[in-house]
């Protein structure tokens, strides 16, 4: 089965019902990608398919024929950070970092779609869960990014 | 390779009779009269620091002037490998970018004495010494009780002068000149009259032949330019890049992955799998384990594991719990709060005639349930076994547990037991257990040669987790009219955490049930006064299987005492932080704590209507914090915690960066608790299995959390745990202000309340 990840094509021999979680972490050695829950409930293995935050560990890798996958291995380009992973340092967010990945994942995308969110709408769209409680410097640092993005026009 | 090693051996031996030497600094820490000749003796292996000079134990410098810093402390979140690194840069005298932190072998240069003597402190002196020298014989390499600071600030700094003089030392030679004209800055030596710089790493080969200085002068806290600055933590850019390795990510050539399934019955036992032929010819499969509790599939892949374990059908023997249910432990703990106390701690004079003597009694009873520690990493260890030796890669806060449950089920000398402690995603107590090392090397060993990593699904982390206990507690207290206590009985009831968790690790060091320190922790010597006093606790037995939870018997009784205060001040008729202000001596550290949070959060101030606040105070693992809650909640008790106000006294601090994210992530822990937070039992099953069903906060919920650190040269406290115990009574506390509902037992679902 082949499947494209971060711009990269692979051949994977796998069951077409595999998450794609598994196929990531344990056929491609992509582990920044975590398993949390696999139920879709904790959002550690968010992903983005064609652009889309996803939750990579109820996601069948048959349904994934001709799409792009991105995940947090290629969120900073040629070593540079994103800008909120960025704001995640500067506002030092992660604690244990392990649901990180996916929080940033399903950030990026987020304001990818839309440039200003309100608060509500960041509410309801990061359901991710941390259980270190990094929520409040979370929302600081997509409040710094909101500014950069209202500056930039 | 074998010439290596030679070098390696070389370098280590005279390193560990250097770090043998330093670590006697312990003299100057005041730890005591410890002879450390009788570990002096024993191997350093050196592992990890190829290719750096030694200066002692801690310090390895490399030719590029790389710092590689041995810290044997478990990285979950609380920034202890920044902070450590921040206390030997500040003497040093390098940057932290300089600093490269490895996490050394199970060796007694890195014990943690301050956690292994924790309870020995205030008791005998006898058994402080006993277990300080147990510390360095195990030795104790474990992360927790909020320690690591307590037990590392001055040592660190110890570490760092005395590595910075035989530095100095062989500058002084090269350039013959005298002290005063060497400065020394970011890693380099500068002759002050002629300009010329040295690195540090060129020094160290000639540093590594001065005698070590076991007393240096540190600098005066005056001086500090890193210790007690907001500070970038040093592990964060490979936390955002995905790039950070935990436990779970460790990948080896030719390694297979492993699912196992528990006998869902607790404390019962798989007496034989019904469908093996079946699930060995799943796809991926390769080989199954079982064992008494358990049963593990061997895969090429995780999921393929799982599916495979899912699969599997087998027979069990309840071991006559199949009718353990919530409902009786509850029932158990109910019936023996009634009864006297079994184990009174604390003491004084005679509650029963100051409570006739009283103007008023109270009285009343609290509860709570057992709890999960769901850290988002699930529960995972990787092992490699092979003929006469094994390798473990794991995440875990106590290392010296693994190489001792490694070696034991692998019947290996634990010598040959090497380990690599890597990052954990979280570990609030649960990864100081080796139930599941044990495990690993079990499954391992079937396959020796083969590096395995066994990965609990979430359900199987939810269903076969160490839970904290459930507890009750009675309260009797007599208030005089002036709003004085005059008697303070407080009985708590719950099953043994020592007793249990030490039970299963190391069984010699079980204390009997009497000295279990963590029961009535949090109960006992409260700042408070409170007339006479009686304080203790009795223990039910079960099936269950406890562990230390963030905060231990702190994480309850903080909940108890902080609620009967408040309804003492309610029965008095008094405002709830006056009554408290009224208890505390004047002038005490205590009382500076709850009048700055009574300040910082405008208690006087008028609240619309439907906001109330609410104010907990509690004492823990050397910190005092105050937190007051400010909450919004309409008549349909759906609720909103808007904003906490938290105080803490945790002395001389190293990262305040570090202080401000764990009271916040202390609040996140205690609230998720004391609203959703419930592991039940039915028909001898755990109810709950995930996160649908074990509920966490989210973001939608996190309150905006202004915490203020207390400026003093008190000696550090904790803080990884103190910041939890205060929140669950100050949430409580303004639910009763809101509404006249005094909230007795958690979690707050189970009373109608929805947080929004």
């Amino acid at each position: 089965m082949k499947i494209n990840v971060n711009g990269i094509d692979h051949e994977v021999d796998v069951e077409p019902n595999m998450p794609l979680l598994w196929v990531l972490r344990d056929e491609l050695n992509l582990t920044g990608t975590k398993y949390g829950c696999g139920v879709a409930a904790c959002g550690a293995c968010t992903v983005h398919l064609d652009g889309q935050a996803v939750r990579s560990c109820v996601l069948p890798v048959a349904a994934l024929q001709g799409k792009a996958i991105t995940t947090i291995e290629s969120i900073a380009k040629d070593n540079r950070l994103s800008r909120v992973q960025q704001a995640w340092i500067d506002h030092q967010v992660p604690q244990c970092g392990y649901c990180q990945s996916g929080m940033i994942m399903a950030v990026e995308s987020l304001l990818n779609n839309n440039s200003q969110p309100t608060e509500e709408e960041i509410d309801a769209s990061i359901s991710n869960i941390c259980r270190c409680g990094t929520y409040q410097r979370i929302k600081e640092a997509i409040k710094e990014v909101l500014t950069q993005n209202q500056e930039n026009g | 390779m074998a010439k290596e090693r030679t070098r390696g051996q070389k370098i280590s031996r005279r390193a560990f009779i250097i770090s043998g030497a330093v670590i006697g600094g312990g003299f100057a820490l005041g730890l005591g009269g410890v002879a450390f000749s009788n570990y002096k003796k024993k191997q350093f292996s050196g592992m990890g620091f190829e290719g750096a000079e030694s200066l002692n134990a801690f310090i390895h410098i490399t030719p590029d002037n790389k710092i590689k810093l041995a810290i044997a402390r478990a990285e979950m979140g609380q920034g202890v490998h920044t902070a450590l690194a921040m206390l030997t840069a500040e003497e040093l005298e390098v940057d932290l970018e300089q600093i490269e932190v490895i996490h050394p072998q199970v060796e007694s240069p890195y014990a943690n004495v301050n956690l292994a003597t924790h309870y020995e402190r205030t008791s005998s002196s006898t058994g402080f010494h006993f277990m300080e020298k147990v510390a360095y014989i195990l030795p104790y390499i474990a992360t927790g009780g909020s320690t690591t600071i307590r037990d590392g600030y001055e040592h660190y700094r110890i570490m760092g002068a005395s590595a910075k003089e035989m530095l100095m030392k062989v500058a002084m030679k090269k350039w013959l000149v005298d002290i005063n004209k060497l400065k020394a800055e970011k890693g380099f030596f500068v002759n002050t009259e002629t300009g010329e710089k040295v690195s540090y790493g060129s020094l160290a080969p000639f540093a590594a032949e001065e005698k070590p200085n076991n007393r240096p002068t540190l600098k005066a806290k005056s001086n500090f330019k890193i210790i007690g600055k907001p500070t970038q933590r040093i592990d964060l850019k490979e936390k955002v890049t995905g790039v950070a390795e935990f436990g779970i990510d460790v990948r080896l050539p030719n390694m297979l992955f492993a699912a196992v399934k528990h006998c869902p019955i607790i404390g019962g036992e798989i007496t034989s799998i019904t469908n093996e032929s079946e699930v060995m010819a799943m796809q991926g499969v390769k080989h199954i384990v079982q064992w008494p509790t358990g049963v593990a599939v061997i895969a090429d892949n995780t999921w393929r594991a799982q599916q495979a374990a899912n699969a599997l059908t087998f027979e069990i023997d309840n071991k006559g719990n199949e009718q353990l249910s919530s409902a009786h432990i509850s029932k158990l703990l109910k019936t023996r709060l009634d009864k006297e106390i079994d184990h009174v701690k604390e003491k004084i004079d005679n509650t029963a005639t100051a409570l006739e003597a009283s103007d008023k009694v109270f009285e009343t009873q609290y509860e709570v349930p057992f709890l999960a520690h769901a850290t988002m990493e699930p529960i995972n260890c990787t092992v490699l076994v092979e003929e006469d030796k094994a390798k473990v890669w794991v995440g875990h806060q106590a290392p010296f547990l693994v190489t001792m449950a490694t070696a034991k089920e692998a019947d290996i000398k634990s010598r040959k037991v090497e380990i690599d402690i890597k990052y954990l995603g979280g570990g609030f107590g649960r990864r100081a257990e080796n139930d599941f090392v044990t495990e690993a090397v079990r499954i391992a060993k079937a396959m020796k040669g083969t590096p395995i990593q066994m990965v609990w699904s979430r359900e199987e982390d939810t269903q076969f987790d160490t839970y904290r206990p459930a507890a009750m507690a009675s309260f009797k207290a007599g208030i005089n009219a002036d709003g004085t206590i005059s008697a303070w009985e407080n009985h708590v009831t719950l099953q043994s955490v020592l007793r249990s968790s030490i039970g299963r690790n190391f069984p010699l060091m079980t204390p009997p049930e009497s000295q279990d320190t963590t029961a009535a922790e949090g109960a006992l010597g409260l700042a408070y006064n409170l007339g006479a006093r009686k304080v203790g606790y009795s223990f039910i037995e079960s099936p269950m299987r406890l562990g230390f939870w963030r905060s231990v018997g702190h994480s309850y009784n903080g909940f108890f005492t902080e609620s009967f205060i408040d309804e003492l001040a309610n029965e008095a008729d008094t405002d709830p932080y006056e009554f408290r202000a009224k208890l505390l001596p004047s002038n005490s550290r205590q009382k500076k704590v709850l009048d700055k949070v009574a300040e910082i959060s405008n208690w006087n101030s008028p609240l619309p209507e439907g906001k109330s606040r609410g104010i907990a105070f509690h004492e823990s693992f050397g910190s005092i914090v105050a937190q007051v809650a400010e909450i919004s909640i309409n008549p349909d008790k759906e609720f909103s915690v808007n904003k906490v106000f938290c105080v803490i006294d945790c002395g001389n601090y190293v990262n305040p960066n570090t202080i401000i994210a764990q009271m916040q992530s202390g609040i996140v822990f205690g609230l998720t608790a004391a609203v959703y937070g419930e592991i039940t039992i039915e028909e001898g099953k755990i109810q709950q299995s995930n996160f649908p069903n074990y509920e966490m906060l989210k973001l939608k919920h996190m309150p905006e959390v202004l915490t203020n650190i207390m400026e003093n040269d008190e000696a550090p406290g904790g803080v990884g745990e103190p910041g939890t115990p205060p929140i669950a009574p100050a949430l409580t506390n303004a639910i009763f202000a809101a509404t006249g509902e005094r909230v007795r037992s958690l979690p707050l679902k189970n009373h109608g309340f929805k947080l929004v």
